[in-house]
């Protein structure tokens, strides 16, 4: 779905900029790195070079599977927004997520990772999500999904400025990265707003009381018990007090 | 008469006056403030369970039709976002519902499809989703996609909350398929002719 795909690929970005500036400094003791998703294993994988750990791999993986979803949502608002909401923020998105794409890849070359171009399942799956739709439901789609992602990239964000051990340049980037999602965060959250794109606070779903009062009229038990008890109980000291009376 | 033998009565006088009384009182605030009751059944599927990563061939589809078969309940359904007042907006005819349209797709493998109308309108009288108060668990509830997919929910739970106390997993994108339908229920205020408290109706997927 089209918001879990944002969170993974967002949410790792940062820490994947936390990592490359880390993995830059590491001695690369760790063992070799499994294949991970949108990342190709360098000809010679071994870290006795000094390149890429077996984190820093996997981070580069993610993140450039973060950029390539950044790309593929503002390419499709292009292809397929109506509002002027999503028409107008979708080219920002798409060249953010290519300055980002870039930016990985030239970073991942450096330490020896070959980054592919293939979308994982579940920006696919995110992708397609998003092409079944069309108009209205696609604007507001695609709005949250980028609300989403860009939620989760401030989070991961904060997350490296609040880790003590993150290195004064990850926490450079991320406080980088911080003013422009803030930036795009307030963008989105006011076109958000205007599309009707926000998560509804409350549900107003009835205003003639027709429901309530045909419901009222067929229950009524507990007032009439309640009164008729009163009667009972009126009635036995009125006879209570003739008798008492003729007894006299 | 003693007012020794005469204090049995007056105590009973007054107990009846009393009751009496209240009863005439529930009557009345019954009359003036009707509601709609919903109880509490069954167990709410939880939005936070994690879906199935699977990918899927089928991604969802735009819901078009809402029936409740047990119900007789047949309801065109449009797609509606979230008006300037934060507030959902619900389709004015009682008899079409409305599919919040940011949210996941009919038959989406994540994420809850959320489906809501009016319970009654001034004008229009009762609205299609009227039943919800009375639907049990296992009744079935089927969206029909605008291209033709049929999608088979099943009512595991129903809820009754209000309005401003609405679980904020209600809209949730990602977690466990699922379908919630929404209308309103509590008691009525006709004055600002709205009610109180919003009636939840949870649905799962049929395999």
């Amino acid at each position: 779905m089209t918001t879990r795909s944002a969170r993974l690929t967002a949410g790792t970005l940062l820490v994947a900029v936390a990592l490359t500036g880390a993995a830059a400094c590491s001695s690369g003791e760790q063992a070799p790195a499994a294949p991970t998703p949108g990342a190709v294993a360098p000809p010679n994988p071994g870290d006795a070079t000094g390149q890429a750990t077996d984190a820093a791999r996997q981070a580069f993986g993610q993140a450039n599977q973060g950029a390539l979803a950044l790309v593929a949502l503002g390419g499709l608002g292009t292809d397929k927004g109506v509002g002027d909401q999503v028409k107008g923020l979708a080219p920002d998105v798409t060249s953010q997520g290519q300055a980002l794409l870039d930016q990985i890849k030239q970073a991942a070359t450096a330490q020896g990772v070959a980054l592919g171009d293939q979308l994982d399942a579940q920006t696919q799956a995110l992708v397609a999500d998003l092409q079944s739709r069309s108009g209205q439901p696609f604007d507001t789609a695609w709005l949250q999904a980028a609300n989403s992602l860009i939620e989760q990239a401030r989070t991961a964000a904060n997350t490296v400025l609040n880790d003590p051990n993150a290195s004064a340049e990850a926490k450079a980037a991320a406080r980088d990265a911080l003013a422009r999602l803030d930036a795009l965060a307030a963008q989105v959250g006011s076109a958000s707003s205007s599309a009707g794109a926000s998560t509804p606070g409350s549900v107003n779903a009835g205003t003639g009381g027709q429901a309530a009062a045909s419901s009222a009229e067929s229950a009524p038990v507990l007032p009439l018990a309640v009164g008729g008890l009163g009667i009972v109980l009126i009635g036995g000291a009125a006879a209570w007090t003739r008798r008492s009376r003729s007894d006299a | 008469m003693s007012p020794r033998r005469r204090w049995p009565a007056a105590f009973l006088a007054l107990c009846g006056a009393a009751l009496l009384v209240t009863g005439v009182v529930l009557f009345v605030d019954g009359q003036a403030a009707p509601r709609v009751e919903a109880t509490s059944v069954g167990d709410v599927p939880l939005a936070t369970t994690s879906a199935s990563a699977a990918p899927r061939a089928f991604v969802g589809e735009v819901p078009a039709r809402l029936d409740l078969p047990g119900r007789a309940v047949t309801a065109p359904v449009v797609p509606v976002g979230t008006g300037p007042d934060g507030a959902l907006v619900i389709p004015d005819p009682p008899q079409t519902v409305g599919w919040w349209a940011p949210g996941a797709l009919a038959g989406s493998g994540s994420g809850t499809v959320v489906v809501a109308g009016h319970v009654d309108s001034r004008l229009e009288g009762i609205g299609a989703l009227a039943v919800l108060p009375v639907l049990t668990v296992g009744e079935e509830a089927v969206l029909t996609g605008e291209r033709g997919a049929v999608l088979r929910y099943r009512v595991v739970a129903r809820r009754e909350f209000v309005k401003a106390a609405l679980p904020p997993d209600t809209f949730d994108r990602t977690g466990a398929p699922r379908l919630v339908l929404i209308t309103c229920g509590g008691r009525f205020d006709s004055r600002i002719r709205s009610y109180e408290d919003n009636i939840v109706v949870y649905a799962e997927p049929v395999p």
